[in-house]
């Protein structure tokens, strides 16, 4: 078979347009299959996040208007008949009923349903501060609310396990946490601390699921996070999240 | 005659382009990552060559001079660009052995086969099929391993743009070499323009993917609105 020039120069123009085509195929098919991908998992994330929050309130509920009522009420029968050892029992009880409800608080925040998210921040903020002994510089400039609840669930969640993660870790006496508004109606929640820091590549694969829980749950709502930390420097986290909450 | 100006319009503005991509490589530059530094090396190594191709289109009457300098400082740059994107292991090591056995390769062939200032009868092609073939094994890898949307994902993005930039850029000295002196100059001539037009665009997508590849871990914790005491 022999070709014409000009038909060889078809052949070559036509085998470079099939190349073009067929590249430019393989990055849109490719980029379509991570958008799809991707909308699963935040969907499935949501749900997820959704079903474990309505699971805990549940439990707390239980906790608290169950089985600490019946507590304090045993304690108090107890209470109705003297005798030192009868006291101490009581007062046994009385300090399981505290650590009950204690538990039943931290596992879901009632306070988030009831108040606005700086009240309910700062409510955060003291109890941190009483139980880790960490002085916590709280400013915020957000005073409107109707902020639907996964919101303020979400970024309450993730102050919580920031401080905590700063008691925990970061060895320093004093963070800062901040809410304010952010871009195209966001909302911007920072922690910064001046303590040890960490490299954020290694604990990328690491085991902890604190980290890679508040960045789920974010995205989940259509927001982001973004830590930055250096060894010896100290950590900024930043989480930004839609006021309206993308898929609340 | 409208064939040559169609081809004369597309070298100005892309050089044009690398000119004003420059200055935004070089701005970028101290906040890049190593793939960032190196695509961005490799666009500058592309501007200064599309400027000696001018001249010496204007000033020598042949713009092929340059090109088999381009060849190896091409591949060395995108190839291991392209490296940097994976994780270490046998990929990156492999692209990275890939990049200097084209420099010798292309070395050799400069000094052998090759004839300085014609149209290149082996290096044009091998460059743009071994960095085509690079590029796509990056992007397929890539899909594998990001968690994010690709069109944010910097690695993805500079992959792209060599895939696309590398294919068309195949058949380049072939068609030069087979029909240039020929009565299909005006096609080649289009060709060219076909291939510059493609280039253009696809620069975009690369200074796109560079600006996304800024270090956000160089970011100082001094930002914060507030010095903690």
């Amino acid at each position: 078979v022999t070709f014409t020039a000009s038909q060889l120069f078809g052949l070559v123009v036509g085998m470079a347009l099939i190349g073009l085509i067929l590249g430019a195929a393989l990055i849109a098919a490719s980029v379509i299959q991570q958008r799809r991908y991707l909308r699963a998992r935040q969907s499935f994330a949501s749900r997820l996040i959704t079903a474990q929050d309505e699971e805990r309130a549940a439990i707390a509920r239980e906790l608290h208007d169950d089985i600490v009522q019946r507590l304090i009420s045993a304690a108090s029968d107890l209470r109705r008949n003297s005798g030192t050892e009868v006291v101490v029992s009581a007062a046994k009880l009385d300090r399981l009923a505290d650590d009950l409800r204690g538990m039943a608080r931290g596992m879901h925040p009632s306070v988030v349903d009831h108040v606005a998210l700086h009240d309910a921040l700062a409510e955060l903020v003291r109890s941190i501060e009483e139980r880790e002994g960490l002085t916590v510089e709280y400013h915020t400039e957000v005073k409107d609310e109707g902020l639907p609840v996964p919101v303020r669930l979400s970024l309450y969640r993730v102050a919580q396990e920031a401080l905590g993660n700063v008691a925990r870790h970061a060895e320093v006496e004093s963070v800062q946490l901040r809410l304010t508004n952010g871009n195209s109606g966001s909302l911007r929640l920072e922690v910064i601390d001046r303590g040890r820091g960490f490299d954020t590549r290694a604990m990328a694969g690491g085991p902890g699921i604190g980290l890679s829980s508040m960045r789920e749950r974010l995205e989940a709502l259509g927001g982001t996070l973004n830590i930055i930390s250096t060894p010896g420097q100290g950590t900024r986290i930043l989480a930004i999240l839609p006021r309206s909450g993308a898929t609340s | 005659v409208i064939a040559k100006d169609f081809l004369d319009a597309t070298l100005w503005v892309m050089l044009a382009v690398e000119i004003g991509g420059s200055v935004l490589v070089i701005r970028l530059w101290p906040a890049l990552t190593r793939t960032g530094r190196l695509a961005g090396g490799w666009f500058l190594a592309a501007t200064v060559f599309g400027l000696l191709g001018q001249f010496g289109r204007f000033v020598l009457q042949n713009s092929q001079i340059s090109t088999f300098f381009w060849f190896p400082v091409s591949a060395l740059l995108a190839i291991n660009a392209l490296a940097s994107i994976h994780p270490p292991g046998r990929s990156r090591s492999g692209l990275r052995l890939l990049s200097w056995v084209m420099v010798l390769g292309f070395a050799t062939l400069a000094l052998t086969v090759e004839q300085p200032g014609d149209y290149s009868k082996i290096t044009s092609p091998a460059h743009a099929i071994l960095l085509a073939a690079a590029a796509a094994y990056t992007l397929i890898t890539r899909v594998e391993a990001s968690r994010t949307d690709l069109l944010k994902d910097p690695s993805f993005v500079i992959a792209a743009f060599w895939l696309i930039y590398a294919v068309p850029t195949v058949f380049l000295s072939v068609a030069a070499r087979m029909w240039v002196y020929t009565t299909h100059y005006n096609q080649v001539l289009y060709y060219y323009s076909f291939r510059n037009t493609i280039v253009i665009v696809s620069y975009f997508a690369l200074l796109y993917g560079i600006s996304l590849s800024v270090n956000r871990r160089r970011e100082s914790l001094q930002s914060a609105p507030e010095a903690i005491p």
